[in-house]
């Protein structure tokens, strides 16, 4: 305990460093507003940051990045209610009850709940990660190659199963990122392999290209064909912010529900925001007195889902900090970020630069705080901004990411793969197949492999060390149980059932 | 497109599955795979090519016995637009510095939509240029030229 409050400390002390602090607000500003437009979301923003973030320390950097992240979620849910829109995909569940208590003139209300519960999921969701974080990565000091591989290998079957769409697609995705992140100088044996006698690939492909290609330029091919462009959106009126006791006593229980299952679901490999809001969204419906209130206002319907995207999307950066493993895509943008700048992530990231992931974890609490005044008072704000129609922003969110890609290493190349990416993903988009595991299959791609080398070279080629080391086991039987429980027809079911909304 | 492919999702995803698999396959063909005790640059990508083969082909058998969407439109205006507006800043950033390239950029990608309206295209991209200018050179640093190589 006293180890926490000592690491508490030196991480407040550098969270309020003058630098950081700006780093934070200039974070959680832009998160909120890519996070109030719709057409643009933080992994795109953050891979277009990601160059910029090379410039500031590595402190800094990765609380900015973070801050996107965890601000995209409260801006979300204020378009979600007051436009029936979701700015942001973890706010989808929030429409249909948000937008309903806007209809009758509690839009104040509701924005009101949105940013409570979101900070009180987010507090807990911190919390969680200052009580796991030291336990956790000491844990993980243990841990042999072949614990490494098999719980990669956990993390990655795990996304899929919580992947949306076709399972075998998924699995497709994420080895077609492990074969693109073997492009470049194979780490152990220093092998050129995949270059086809490319100069700029003999290095590798930066995430850089790679995630504004998939994320950002695709995405922008896609809602070209599909939205109509010609108008801003059609906003609700926001009256008084203040919500009544009643709505207070019916919204308060399901803050305290959502930050539990939030703060669960968003350590687990696939979770974070999105899959927490619509979990908690189906218990709040399960165990309504009024269940028929749903879709018609309900203001549990978004006091839990608001409080739950925010505590996953803070536990989703414990694996990420204790382990070094990304547990979605925005994770693996991040540990894309501090492998920019020099820190190899992983457990001993915690006792090598304490400043680091203290820093970032007392910034998350200011920065927390910075968004519910962001938020509620300035709210006209934001949705003045929601008339900005999307003929006018696309264009510009085009040039940022050429912008963006071109500074990382001032290389033309890194844009013409970034076009041939986009378009890889607008392939993507158009055969339904999620590209999320991808992501995670380039980053974890190099690392198994590693580890795959090094747990055979220790066993001198005998492949049962990863069933006779008692944690790889585990973590192989937990792969085993997941997929067992995929090919239930019940699971399969309600799987099909908690995405259908997206 | 064949009547018979009842799935065409996957039934393509399929394909492009197999075709990513032999690519990497090929490629790699004269890489070391070293023996399992000393693993070589050839042998982890080598495996996941085969698996991820044998899921393409999975997909394309199963794609002929079940039902699913079609791909639907395509946006091609969109794919050309987008696509020429970052190959146009690819092709001239270096000559063209920020000002000129970061203008081409913008009035191709607004030939994307036909709701763009002209003046406003004209004063929105003026505004972002002159914005992202000050912000990543002026501001940030970035090492860009601002202004094409013959005038400077």
């Amino acid at each position: 305990m006293e180890n926490i409050l000592d690491s508490a400390w030196l991480g407040l002390t550098v969270a309020v460093q003058g630098q950081n602090l700006l780093m934070a607000f200039v974070g959680v500003l832009v998160g909120t507003l890519i996070g109030v437009l719709p057409g643009i979301g933080p992994l795109a923003t953050m891979a277009m940051l990601l160059p910029i973030s090379f410039y500031v320390p590595a402190e800094a950097a990765i609380i900015m990045l973070a801050g996107i992240y965890y601000g995209a979620q409260y801006g979300g849910s204020t378009t979600a209610i007051l436009v029936n829109m979701p700015g942001e995909a973890s706010a989808a569940v929030t429409c249909i009850d948000g937008y309903q208590m806007a209809r009758k003139g509690r839009g104040g209300a509701a924005l009101a709940v949105a940013a409570i519960g979101s900070f009180i999921g987010a507090s807990t969701g911190i919390l969680v990660i200052m009580l796991f974080a030291i336990p956790l990565s000491s844990l993980a000091l243990a841990f042999t190659p072949a614990d490494y591989f098999s719980l990669m290998f956990f993390g990655l079957i795990g996304s899929t199963l919580l992947a949306r769409g076709s399972l075998l697609k998924a699995l497709g995705m994420i080895l077609v990122g492990i074969l693109i992140g073997s492009i470049g100088t194979d780490a152990s044996s220093g092998t050129q392999r995949f270059t086809w006698g490319v100069l700029e690939l003999y290095e590798g492909l930066d995430i850089t290209p790679i995630a504004v290609g998939i994320f950002g330029i695709a995405e922008v091919i896609r809602n070209l064909a599909t939205h109509s462009l010609g108008v801003g959106a059609q906003v609700e009126k926001v009256t008084s912010l203040m919500p009544t006791r009643a709505e207070m006593r019916d919204a308060f229980p399901a803050m305290l529900r959502g930050s539990a299952i939030g703060s669960v679901l968003g350590v687990l490999p696939g979770g974070g925001a999105l899959l927490s809001s619509f979990a908690s969204y189906t218990v709040e419906k399960k165990l309504a007195r009024k269940p028929d209130e749903f879709g018609h206002g309900a203001i549990q319907g978004v006091a839990g889902p608001e409080t739950a995207n925010n505590a996953g999307a803070q536990t989703s950066f414990i694996p990420m900090l204790t382990l070094g493993i990304p547990s979605n895509a925005i994770m693996a943008i991040l540990i894309g970020a501090l492998m920019i700048q020099g820190v190899v992530p992983g457990p001993q990231v915690m006792t090598e630069r304490p400043g680091l992931v203290w820093g970032l974890i007392m910034s998350m609490w200011i920065g927390n705080i910075m968004l519910v005044i962001i938020n509620l008072p300035l709210v006209g704000l934001w949705v003045s901004l929601l008339r900005v129609p999307y003929r006018i922003l696309f264009p510009c969110i085009v040039l940022f990411s050429a912008i963006g890609v071109y500074s990382i290493n001032n290389s033309t190349f890194d844009l013409y793969a970034a076009a041939f990416l986009g378009l890889l993903g607008y392939v993507f988009v158009k055969l339904d197949c999620e590209p999320t595991p991808l992501i995670l299959g380039l980053i974890l791609g190099p690392a198994m492999e590693e580890n795959f080398g090094r747990a055979m070279q220790l066993s001198r080629g005998d492949p049962s060390t990863f069933f006779t080391h008692p944690i790889s086991l585990g973590f192989l039987i937990a792969s085993a149980l997941m997929v067992a429980m995929i090919a239930l027809p019940f699971m399969r079911k309600s799987r099909e059932t908690v995405f259908v909304e997206d | 497109m064949k009547r018979s492919i009842s799935h065409p999702q996957d039934f393509w995803s399929g394909v492009l599955f197999i075709a990513v698999a032999v690519l990497f396959a090929v490629s790699g063909r004269n890489l070391d795979a070293g023996q399992l005790s000393q693993i070589g640059p050839g042998y982890f990508p080598r495996g996941v090519a085969l698996i991820l083969g044998l899921i393409g082909v999975t997909l394309c058998a199963r794609a002929l016995l079940r039902k699913g969407q079609s791909l639907g439109f395509w946006s091609v205006r969109g794919i050309v637009t987008v696509l020429g507006a970052v190959i146009a800043f690819g092709l001239s950033i270096r000559e063209m510095g920020l000002i000129c390239s970061g203008l081409a950029t913008m009035f191709v990608s607004f030939l994307g939509t036909p709701d763009a309206r002209w003046l406003e295209a004209i004063a929105v991209s003026v505004i972002v240029v002159i914005a992202c200018t000050l912000l990543f050179v002026t501001g940030i640093g970035l090492t860009i030229p601002i202004w094409p190589r013959f005038v400077v």
